[in-house]
């Protein structure tokens, strides 16, 4: 039991970095437009998340501290200046998004307009950081979260048809009456959706929160090598509940209530309620981890004192970020800007800054002044290389693609 | 800078001029794509509701997102000027099933907020009609 409950800083870095407001969306839309065509794109952003996420927890168990924090030591205060700012101007977006993606699922629940829930949520949210354990906070929100698996046991009660899927999955090509830009538009927004910066960021301060030390690198990697996964098994499980409900009756999800449909032909009423829970609590557990990441990313540039561990007092600049954070986030919302339109836009965003976000967790990863022998070997090395040329490449078409697609229209 | 850029992009690029007969009847067949996935949400969720398979809450804001959307959608097309006598006709044509539509969608969820069974049916047909009316010219259309 208790290693189980190890393993939820990984489920809920999973539930709410993989399965937030962008991957509920950009997973919905894919699978009502192009079936399981795009599942590459999660499997791939998946792998990445996992191999990354390893190296970064490395990074924290054996060098004790969190990876950004030995990025600005390693490459100067400069060159990391680059890297903490543009996280930091994600994060806002990002926060923007899961606040404004709760309270619309609150709306679908109650029919109280979102703007009304706006301020409730993001004072919830801030409480959530500021006042709840670490380690309560992991365990309630990643456990919580599962109830997302409603959505891959619907796929068994639906009428699927697997070998179709299955076919979809492995031969992606693009369906006839689909334009190329727009296919490989959604393919970059979900390879975004699934390496949003904060996750890794998260992960590896919630790393030092739990002080991993060299003993846990096995914890950490089942983290990372069953939580990530479990969250594009998720995302998939999304995409994928879409194509036998939504596709047939030419169904392009723009709401985040569309996506929750499928269930309610599964399960009905309750299964509809299961599922805008789940919705529920993997855009509020990305809103206080995009929060939170947001605070350390300030605090581990500066050197100041950080972390949940430490009373408030004990790091205020800290928490003062992350209240900044979260006002500055429910501002945005409240100016009305559609938060699946802020969603669309961080993610693109956030798949245009991978690169910043990854190559030095590389640079890292590689250092024996940190790592002493437990630097990345040849596999670990070459994969990383192989996805960071990838990530470049993604990084470089993504803003072309946002302006010729008119963001996937 | 990039997200200034981003952001005006995004704005500017909700119903861009249209230049010429090929790409007004482009606009045509994303007109009809989106506005068919407006009318067969809300068909969705109405029938899960009438089956007691939704919530009250659900649906109705489903149907009332569903409206919102047709509504811009056929904004949309209606302020788009038809480049020649052709895309008019076309335009003429088009409109009366936009119309249709949009109009069933109102009805819809305004019979959905007074529980009035019997007119959440007819919205239901004349949603059904209005789609196969759609999905025909999608047809005609690709």
């Amino acid at each position: 039991m208790k290693k189980a409950l190890g393993l939820t800083l990984g489920v809920m870095t999973a539930i709410g970095g993989f399965v937030d407001i962008g991957n509920i969306v950009t997973s919905g839309i894919t699978g009502a437009r192009y079936g399981m065509t795009l599942a590459w794109a999660v499997v791939l952003g998946t792998i990445a998340m996992a191999v990354f996420g390893e190296m970064a927890g490395r990074v924290a168990a054996v060098a004790h501290r969190p990876v950004y924090h030995v990025v600005r030591e390693r490459l100067g205060v400069r060159a990391s200046m680059l890297n903490a700012s543009s996280s930091v101007v994600l994060n806002v977006l990002t926060v923007a998004a899961e606040i404004g993606g709760t309270a619309l699922v609150l709306q679908l629940a109650t029919g109280v307009p979102y703007l009304l829930w706006v301020p409730l949520v993001a004072a919830a949210a801030w409480l959530v950081v500021w006042r709840m354990p670490f380690q309560r906070m992991e365990r309630v929100l990643g456990l919580l979260g599962l109830s997302m698996l409603v959505f891959v046991v619907a796929l068994f009660w639906l009428p699927t048809d697997w070998a179709a899927l299955w076919d979809q999955t492995i031969h992606p090509a693009i369906p006839a009456e689909q334009a190329a830009p727009t296919w490989w538009f959604y393919a970059i927004s979900l390879i975004g959706a699934c390496l949003v910066p904060y996750q890794v960021i998260f992960f590896s301060s919630g790393g030092r929160e739990e002080h991993w030390s060299i003993k846990d690198l096995r914890e950490m990697r089942l983290n990372t090598f069953l939580g990530f996964p479990f969250g594009g098994l998720l995302s998939l499980a999304l995409m994928a509940v879409a194509v036998p409900v939504l596709r047939p009756l030419g169904i392009q999800v723009n709401h985040v209530g569309q996506a929750a449909l499928p269930v309610a032909v599964a399960f009905g009423g309750i299964g509809l309620a299961i599922a805008l829970f789940s919705f529920l609590v993997a855009t509020f557990a990305a809103a206080a981890e995009s929060t939170l990441s947001t605070g350390y990313a300030v605090a581990q540039y500066f050197g100041w004192s950080w972390g949940k561990a430490r009373p408030p007092v004990g790091a205020a600049r800290f928490q003062f970020v992350c209240l900044a954070t979260v006002v500055a986030a429910a501002g945005t919302v409240l100016t009305t800007i559609d938060p699946i339109t802020i969603t669309i836009v961080s993610v693109v965003l956030g798949a245009a800054a991978i690169p910043l976000t990854y190559f030095p967790v590389l640079v890292v990863a590689n250092d024996r002044r940190y790592l002493g022998e437990h630097v990345n070997g040849v596999v670990t090395n070459t994969l990383g290389t192989v996805l960071l040329v990838v990530m470049v490449v993604v990084a470089l078409v993504t803003v072309p693609l946002l302006l010729l697609t008119r963001a996937g229209q | 800078m990039v997200p200034g850029a981003l952001a005006v992009a995004l704005l500017t690029g909700c119903a861009g001029p249209t230049l010429d007969a090929g790409s007004y009847r482009q606009a045509a067949l994303h007109t009809t794509i989106d506005l068919a996935s407006a009318v067969a949400t809300a068909e969705l969720a109405t029938r899960l509701e009438l089956t007691g398979r939704s919530l009250a809450p659900v649906t109705s804001e489903v149907v009332s997102a569903a409206e919102d959307d047709g509504s811009s959608i056929a904004e949309s097309f209606t302020s788009r000027q038809p480049p020649d006598e052709d895309s008019r006709a076309l335009f003429s044509q088009l409109d009366d099933v936009v119309t249709a539509a949009t109009d069933a969608l109102t009805a819809l969820r305004m019979a959905l907020g007074l529980g009035n069974q019997a007119g959440v049916r007819q919205a239901l047909d004349e949603l059904q009609r209005a789609r196969a009316a759609l999905v025909g010219w999608q047809e005609r259309l690709q």
